[in-house]
């Protein structure tokens, strides 16, 4: 099926096509076509319904004097929107020509990341159908760049103004989010009417740091993008510099870094069914999730050494091993975390209250969660059999190491993300007993001793991440310093999707259809820094920063 | 007449003292219950002299930490009532104190005039949530509209249950004096008339929106609801009058359908008894706010009227075919 997909996709396209190579995303050999900026539109119309394609991300790369290029990574699907090869699109165009006709005009997946190429690189998308800043503030750095007139005929508007009575604005700081992010909602009476969402109130710069630092010194950045999926974070940029190195990991260091992620997966999905209980007013709940999670933790500690930033992937392997009575008292506490986990589904499912509260709230059906780009546990409490692990395998997820199934439900709704999340958990004790039964049984080393060699050209690292399929996107030009580094985060996307899944609910529902996504907004919140006051653009440097600092 | 003062002033402080006490017993039950575990227990030894036993006087520490506090006025408040109605508020809980009866501190010798404290007692918690929500009104924020919109869909019903449980058990006793019908239950009124003390805890639980009734205060919703915009010294009045009214609902519940403890020849008994009692009714209450997650308002208004029509109308039948049968 991929071969004769790719060979349509190469006889439709020929004409347009300028020239094509080859890119290593996981394991899998994917292509990269590079055609002219004019024939964006059209391509992006065959691919996504000719071949039924989903939109990735779209990747916008500052190339200095020579202008800029953009990337459209596409993923084919079969009929049950099942993913099962990636293609690339690439074009190149001057900094004097900097417009490209929008995709988001077609597809809102390409919505957030056209908003933030418009404000971080002043690309101009034409056709965009909501050109306001995304991460920014909405007053930066004047009303017309900040698109505000554009913005006021979309309908919603959200610019701080004198308000009506009927807009509550949830955040930037508020009890139910925690984080930084402005959700307003217009509400007639207690029901929803619209809502917009707005990042940016934790602005850390983190992918310009990436580009300054070398490929050894990001481990120890990337892993700090989130604290809940660091070791999704650092496993993810490793396979990206794997695949632009052309390095191989041996087994045992594929299996130890599967155990990471899988057991960063049950701790993360505890931490959020004890937040959809606290979202509920479930304290009790929330409190006794949280207490299970610390075992899981407890478990990444002995693991990675630390309980924050438990990064365990290096290039070409992992950082530690496990000896052989570690291996047993970790699969003695993952039984005890499986029972525990077992009780806290017979509560969530005999509690009517909780029922009651989650069923029939937040429906995103599976049209609409792959119109919309939903990803992760989102994507597949909406039916849709959507998992890196298994349609693009990495580390020790191929059916030759471990054998699982992906989890999906059919309810759509809060209820089955719930559904999902707590399977997914049983899942992955699963796992995490394969890893530790192969670890008992296969010897060899961690961590590669070939050498390797940085050369030109580009990566890409894809994994599974608690919250959904995370990305990293990595450009080399030969130095030891990425020349640039893109990060896709799943909140990324299931955050686009919240304004859509809000609107006709009730204002009590907000904090759980909100939390359903379970949102990061640290993973998501990213900016380039700016000198306001004197309205000059200009990239500052980490050095820059540092001699600020001592200043 | 001195003497008296002191007495009163003296028997506020106790009581108010006590309502501390008893607010810390909620608070430490909701921590056993979630299984949450405090510094005392995984700090060193060394360091738990210098932290101190904050465990016991928490509530107190918060309110006492309000009053430090700056107190910030909206500036589209309406100001006067915004400041006024926490005040009246924690005035109208502290005229009930002397109203409640206990074995031993017999306060109400004080109050012999007056033979319908019952009544004074009713009106003063009505009106207490009556100038909350006033001065929430009066402070302009959205949340605070939310919070006073769904407290008030439910305490339309919740104070129906209130006011029916209350007479029911005055036609009982045939009185409205506390101590009258302390005094007159040779079998204590919850055995008598189970339902009128339903429809009290149906009342408790609205009234104090505890779960799964507290969608008007519930922090991820509605920040606090109707008191959001409250801060430093007015939140801390706030605060006080909701511990004190915590603890008043508590002994009068006791007083009412528990014969006020007096199961005794012994009158300091009777008084530890009392104090126990209110302690497992505390408990109790505390129990049910922690098995349950928070109804939405709509979710709520499709039931609570329904239980609360229901036992009212049961608890006022029952008193009459008593009333009427005996005596």
């Amino acid at each position: 099926m991929i071969e004769s997909s790719i060979k349509n996709i190469l006889e439709d396209l020929s004409s347009l096509i300028i020239e094509t190579h080859d890119i290593k995303i996981n394991k899998q050999l994917s292509k990269i076509l590079t055609i002219n900026k004019e024939k964006l539109i059209d391509v992006a119309k065959k691919i996504l319904k000719n071949y039924n394609a989903r939109l990735v991300h779209e990747i916008l790369i500052d190339l200095g004097i020579d202008g800029f290029k953009i990337i459209q990574l596409y993923e084919l699907l079969d009929k049950e929107g099942k993913p099962y090869y990636h293609i690339g699109i690439e074009s190149y165009f001057s900094r004097e020509e900097s417009k490209v006709s929008s995709l988001a005009a077609i597809t809102y997946q390409a919505n957030w990341a056209e908003r933030e190429a418009m404000e971080l690189l002043g690309i101009e998308f034409e056709g965009h159908p909501d050109k306001r800043h995304l991460f920014l503030p909405y007053e930066w750095p004047n009303e017309v760049e900040a698109g505000m007139e554009e913005a006021k005929k979309i309908g919603f508007n959200v610019f701080p103004k004198p308000e009506p009575p009927n807009i509550l604005p949830i955040g930037p700081y508020h009890p139910a989010l925690l984080e930084g992010v402005f959700l307003r909602l217009k509400v007639d009476g207690e029901t929803i009417v619209d809502a917009d969402l707005k990042p940016g109130f934790n602005h850390r710069g983190i992918m310009k740091l990436g580009e300054e630092r070398s490929y050894w010194r990001n481990l120890y950045l990337f892993e700090r993008v989130c604290g809940i999926c660091s070791a999704d974070h650092t496993n993810a940029y490793v396979l990206a510099v794997e695949n632009l190195f052309n390095i191989e990991p041996p087994d045992r260091a594929k299996y130890i870094r599967t155990l990471g992620i899988e057991l960063e997966r049950i701790a993360s999905h505890l931490l959020w069914l004890g937040i959809a209980g606290d979202l509920i007013g479930f304290k009790t709940f929330f409190m006794w999730c949280w207490r299970e999670r610390e075992k899981a933790i407890d478990l990444l500690e002995r693991l990675a050494g630390n309980r924050v930033t438990k990064g365990i992937a290096r290039f070409g392997g992992a950082k530690r091993d496990l000896k052989k009575e570690e291996i047993d008292k970790m699969i003695e506490k993952l039984e005890d975390i499986k029972k525990s986990v077992e009780k806290l589904i017979d509560i969530a499912y005999n509690n009517s209250i909780l029922r009651k509260r989650t069923e029939d709230i937040g429906i995103l059906d599976f049209s609409n969660a792959k119109e919309l780009g939903a990803v992760g546990p989102v994507a597949r409490a909406s039916n849709w059999k959507i998992d890196v692990r298994h349609d693009c395998p990495f580390d020790a997820y191929s059916p030759e190491y471990t054998t699982w199934d992906v989890i999906t439900d059919n309810g759509k709704d809060v209820w089955a993300r719930v559904i999902v999340r707590v399977k997914e958990i049983l899942v992955s004790i699963d796992i995490c007993n394969q890893c530790l039964n192969a670890l008992k049984e296969i010897g060899g080393e961690i961590i590669t001793s070939e050498k390797y060699e940085i050369n030109k050209g580009e990566g890409v690292g894809k994994v599974e991440a608690p919250r959904g399929e995370l990305i990293y996107y990595l450009m080399s030009n030969g130095e030891p310093i990425p020349y640039c580094v893109r990060i896709r985060t799943p909140s990324y996307r299931n955050n686009a999707v919240v304004p859509f899944i809000l609107k006709g609910y009730k204002i009590s529902d907000a904090p759980i259809i909100y939390g359903s996504v379970d949102p990061c907004m640290s993973c998501t919140d990213r900016v380039q820094i700016v000198n306001v006051k004197t309205g000059e653009k200009k990239n500052v440097t980490l050095n820059d920063l540092v001699k600020g600092v001592n200043k | 007449m001195i003497i008296e003062i002191i007495f009163f002033i003296g028997l506020i402080i106790f009581n108010i003292f006590l309502s501390f006490i008893y607010f810390s017993l909620f608070r430490k039950m909701n921590a056993k219950l979630q299984g949450r575990k405090g510094l005392l227990f995984i700090v060193p030894k060394d360091l738990r002299k210098i932290i101190g036993f904050t465990k016991i006087m928490q509530q107190f520490y918060d309110v006492v930490k309000l009053f430090y506090k700056e107190t910030i006025i909206p500036k589209n408040s309406h100001r006067k009532i915004f400041i006024i109605s926490p005040i009246i508020s924690l005035i109208l809980s502290i005229i009930i104190i002397p109203f409640l009866y206990f074995p031993v501190i017999n306060t109400y010798q004080q109050f012999r005039f007056i033979s319908f404290d019952l009544i004074i007692i009713t009106y003063a918690i009505i009106l207490i949530h009556v100038f909350w929500n006033i001065g929430a009104y009066a402070s302009g924020s959205p949340w605070a509209y939310i919070g006073i919109e769904r407290s008030e869909k439910l305490n339309f019903f919740a104070q129906i249950s209130f006011i029916s449980s209350i007479f029911s058990i005055a036609i009982l006793a045939n009185s409205l004096s506390i101590k009258e019908i302390v005094l007159k239950q040779s079998i204590p009124y919850i055995l008598l008339n189970p339902f009128s003390a339903i429809a009290f805890i149906l009342f408790t639980l609205a009234n104090f929106h505890l779960k799964p009734f507290d969608m008007s205060e519930v922090e991820v919703e509605v920040v606090s609801g109707p008191f959001t915009e409250y801060s430093g010294k007015l939140l801390g009045l706030i605060e006080l009058t909701k511990t004190i009214l915590f603890y008043i609902n508590s002994i009068i519940f006791i007083n009412i359908f528990l014969k006020s403890g007096e199961f005794f020849s012994s009158s300091i008994i009777n008084l530890f008894l009392l104090l126990i009692l209110t302690g497992l009714f505390i408990v109790f209450l505390s129990i049910i706010n922690n098995i349950f997650p928070s109804y939405r308002i709509d979710q709520a208004l499709r039931f609570y009227p329904i239980l609360v029509i229901m036992f009212s109308i049961l608890s006022l039948i029952i008193s009459f075919i008593y009333r009427i049968s005996f005596w």
